[in-house]
């Protein structure tokens, strides 16, 4: 009996295996690629327009939206329907008076352990 | 040496594009098939591997390698044929009008049984048909994907004693429609 149930069992599992193991058609494959490509490869670029929304915010800074999210506070944003935008100026201005007001040993000592300024700094 | 999907994910989280090519490359058909089979939809299916991988490569910051990739991919894949499931309400009235397709018309609803051998193949179609979307994961979760109880239950976000109850009665019903159609195949006409 339990020999007849593991042959069935078998022969379910191929079956199965048999029924739903397909591929992706060529051109779904092509089209994927393509939006996927645009995605990964765009994901690396500063972006161009002079308005930016929070992601793309981040991106420029090099943040995860997570670490950005606390400095929102001091961020030179606006609110435009509804939505939070930075204008990349005004980014970059504040980046300048961040500049300004590093006080770098302080700083040094905050910066996360990954970050490589730390070796730079030899810390 | 294998690269595991958490070094691919790392790789591609500090900006190695290719890493993310070569995920896709793992996992593309493998979630189609796993779509194809619960939405009966190649458009769906298709849209489906697109966001799939999309999220992926917009969550590659925050991704934990934990080795859970693979319980993390199709979980985002079956949120998605809940969502759409719901959208169309039942997905089981839909026919199997893709499997027809790809069985090179041996699916023959209109053929009488004594008229032709019934091919395990076109149980198990019939059967699929008739369950849910739930029910169809979580049998090529198990069957196809090979994944245990604990990590099927990651996936879907069920409990894993729900799952093994589950699992067991598709299980269940499956071995009894086998005894009960003894597969002859190769002898249709």
């Amino acid at each position: 009996m339990k020999q007849k149930r593991d042959t069935i069992d078998e022969k379910i599992h191929e079956a199965l295996n048999a029924l739903t193991r397909t591929t992706l058609p060529d051109h779904a494959d092509l089209r994927i690629r393509g939006t996927l490509a645009r995605y990964v490869h765009g994901r690396e670029e500063t972006p161009v327009s002079e308005v930016l929304t929070l992601e793309e915010t981040a991106r420029y800074l090099k943040l995860t939206i997570g670490e950005l999210i606390p400095l929102l506070d001091e961020l030179p944003s606006f609110e435009l329907a509804g939505r939070l935008r930075v204008r990349r100026a005004a980014l970059d201005q504040w980046i300048e008076t961040r500049e300004k007001t590093l006080k770098w040993q302080k700083q040094r000592s905050e910066l996360k352990r990954d970050d490589p300024l730390i070796h730079y700094a030899g810390g | 040496m294998r690269l595991s999907d958490d070094d691919l994910m790392a790789m591609f989280a500090s900006g190695t594009g290719e890493a993310f090519d070569m995920l896709y490359d793992r996992y593309r058909h493998r979630i189609y098939g796993f779509a194809l089979t619960c939405l009966h939809s190649e458009a769906d299916a298709e849209d489906l591997v697109q966001d799939v991988f999309l999220r992926i490569a917009r969550s590659a910051e925050h991704y934990e390698p934990r080795n859970r990739f693979k319980a993390w991919i199709f979980s985002i894949a079956a949120n998605r044929i809940r969502a759409l499931a719901a959208r169309e309400g039942l997905l089981r009235e839909k026919t199997l009008e893709m499997h027809r397709m790809r069985a090179g018309g041996s699916f023959r609803p209109d053929a009488s049984p004594t008229d032709r051998a019934v091919a395990a193949r076109d149980i198990l179609e019939r059967f699929l048909g008739r369950l849910t979307p739930e029910q169809r994961m979580l049998l090529l979760l198990k069957e196809v994907e090979g994944m245990d109880g604990a990590t099927i239950a990651e996936t879907m976000g069920l409990s894993p004693s729900n799952v093994r109850v589950k699992i067991h009665r598709l299980r269940v019903m499956l071995r009894h429609l086998f005894r009960e159609h003894p597969e002859k195949e190769n002898t249709d006409g």
